[in-house]
């Protein structure tokens, strides 16, 4: 008799536990948040260092002491080329912040010929950084591009922001940084 | 049970064969990571964009020789995440999926054991009873026949037919016995022998629960542990981010972490550079002789970083503002600042610059 009691409390229990299972993954919603998770959110920046496509010496370590937003970018995907004039919309308010932050194209899997021309077509004159072997892109965690990293002055990662951006928000989430940062 | 688990063990902790050569590390490491764009493969496999940088980077790695197979693994999941890992880690949530089969196991081994045990001891019970049933029937058949109530004859083969009975019952239980139980202790429910139970119960979790560990242990995916994880560029990339922040907070304490960083790392030109500007900062509030200590050390410090790379702006523009302001030297001032413009500065060091630009140039011009 007790076994018997034994089993239906237990057998209850486990009902109970599956069936709020069941419910937590139909009520939850998926992560569909724009900023995303990284294990090196609030982590030193990976001291990556390659060169630009106009053949300058590029280190992330030594831009300590500057905003920092790094872009991976392909010419043939195209949500880099649609959030393409936000980011030229963003450089160029930048330009007039005495705390500007410095903007750098990645290169992922494509040829400084393609990213040349298509910056010579569609604006922006921040460097561009070659990646050939896809070293920097490992360093990050990025799989797919576009992605878009923040980093403090004291070269923390501060933000990871995957899929194409959406007007102001890059902007405002510098700004808010900007403003933790000082406060 | 025990000897299944502890031969399992023995199978697992006995493998042998690891990679020879650096081809068979990047293959081995790889095989164990998923394509972080693809469904169901691993780098090893995958030709995708993503699964090629990833190889490309361990084989890097590899060539290198600097970090063993299990940093390199965590390496990469410490950018990607956990899910990069195609084997379940040893460690955390993931050692259920290793240890929560194993224990299963080992309980339902229990479990199958404990009610064929009960059956027995049901089906022991109920042939008791039998014979019991059978043998009180057999005193009121003699009863009866006493009294007269039976035939000699009825009476003679109802008894022969319990005794027949009785005797095949007999027989069974004997044979459901092992020779040392007796038919008392066969006959005590489980149930009420609740402290053997119990004691039963918890060696059986134990031995699942162990059992789980160690075969999560042997069989999950082994990563370098999160302090020990970094390797000296990761450790002082984290100090140098600590003594960055703490800066202009406290430029004592940053000074004393830039000294860590050089006792790992002497050859560090962030450290050399910003633990001479600190210095410098601390030395103008001084008296003369201070600073003249503070200058000596400093220029030393600065020259030194800037040998070793001629590139960082920083020790530059550093170097320019201490001349001027501890040295009084608006030449070399002027030198090392316009190197320093000429290098892009970041934001933070510009400033520093921009404010004494304009007192250089006006010493020049005396």
């Amino acid at each position: 008799m007790k076994s018997q009691n034994l089993v239906k409390i237990v057998s209850s229990v486990v009902g109970i536990v599956v069936a709020m299972f069941f419910v937590v993954l139909v009520v939850s919603d998926p992560d569909q948040d724009i900023v995303a998770k990284s294990p090196l959110l609030g982590q030193p920046a990976p001291a990556v260092a390659s060169t630009t496509i106009d053949g300058n010496q590029f280190a992330l370590e030594r831009r300590k002491g500057s905003w920092v937003v790094l872009n991976f970018f392909n010419s043939t995907c195209v949500p880099c080329i649609n959030e393409h004039d936000l980011l030229v919309e963003f450089a160029n308010s930048e330009a007039m912040n005495s705390n500007a932050a410095e903007i750098y194209t990645v290169i992922n899997d494509d040829s400084s010929d393609a990213v040349r021309a298509f910056f010579d077509k569609n604006g922006g004159d921040w460097p561009k950084i070659k990646d050939d072997n896809g070293a920097i892109a490992v360093a990050f965690g990025v799989a797919r591009v576009p992605e878009t990293w923040i980093i403090d002055p004291n070269g923390l990662v501060r933000l990871r922001i995957t899929g194409e951006l959406s007007p102001d928000l890059l902007s405002e989430q510098v700004n808010k940084l900007r403003d933790e940062f000082t406060s | 049970m025990f000897l299944l688990v502890a031969v399992l063990l023995a199978f697992g902790t006995s493998r042998t064969g690891g990679p020879q050569t650096q081809q068979d590390r990047i293959d081995s490491i790889t095989a164990n990571l998923a394509c972080p764009t693809c469904s169901g493969e691993s780098v090893y496999v995958s030709r995708a964009v993503a699964a090629e940088a990833i190889r490309a980077e361990v084989a890097r790695q590899v060539a290198t020789g600097l970090r063993s197979d299990d940093e390199i693994l965590s390496y990469v999941e410490q950018r990607f995440g956990g899910e990069v890992l195609l084997v379940p880690r040893a460690s955390g949530v993931d050692s259920l999926v290793w240890a929560l089969p194993v224990a299963a196991l080992v309980f339902s081994l229990f479990l199958l054991f404990s009610a064929f045990t009960k059956k027995r001891t049901n089906l022991s019970g109920e042939l008791t009873e039998q014979r019991d049933f059978l043998v009180n029937s057999l005193q009121d058949l003699e009863q009866e026949h006493k009294f007269g109530d039976l035939g000699d004859q009825e009476f003679e083969s109802l008894r022969e037919e319990y005794e027949s009975r009785a005797a095949s019952v007999n027989s069974q239980i004997e044979n459901l016995l092992s020779p040392s139980q007796t038919l008392s202790e066969t006959a005590d429910p489980v149930e009420k022998n609740l402290s053997r139970t119990l004691v039963t119960t918890l060696i059986v979790l134990l031995v699942g629960t162990l059992a789980g560990w160690l075969v999560a242990k042997q069989s999950g995916q082994r990563l370098a542990g999160e302090s020990l994880a970094g390797s000296i560029e990761d450790s002082t990339a984290t100090i140098l981010s600590r003594a960055r922040a703490t800066n202009f907070v406290d430029p004592k304490a940053a000074i004393e972490l830039y000294t860590q960083v050089l006792e790992v790392d002497p050859d560090n030109v962030e450290a050399l550079t910003y633990r001479a500007w600190l210095l410098v900062l601390i030395a103008r509030s001084a008296g003369d002789e201070v600073k003249q200590l503070a200058f000596t050390s400093a220029s030393s410090d600065l020259e030194r970083a800037i040998a070793l790379d001629p590139n960082y702006p920083d020790a530059h523009c550093f170097l320019g503002i201490t001349r001027f302001r501890l040295g009084d030297d608006a030449p070399g001032a002027k030198e090392q600042l316009t190197i320093c413009a000429a290098k892009n500065p970041p934001a933070e060091v510009k400033s520093f610059v921009d404010s004494i630009v304009a007192e250089v140039d006006a010493a020049l011009d005396k």
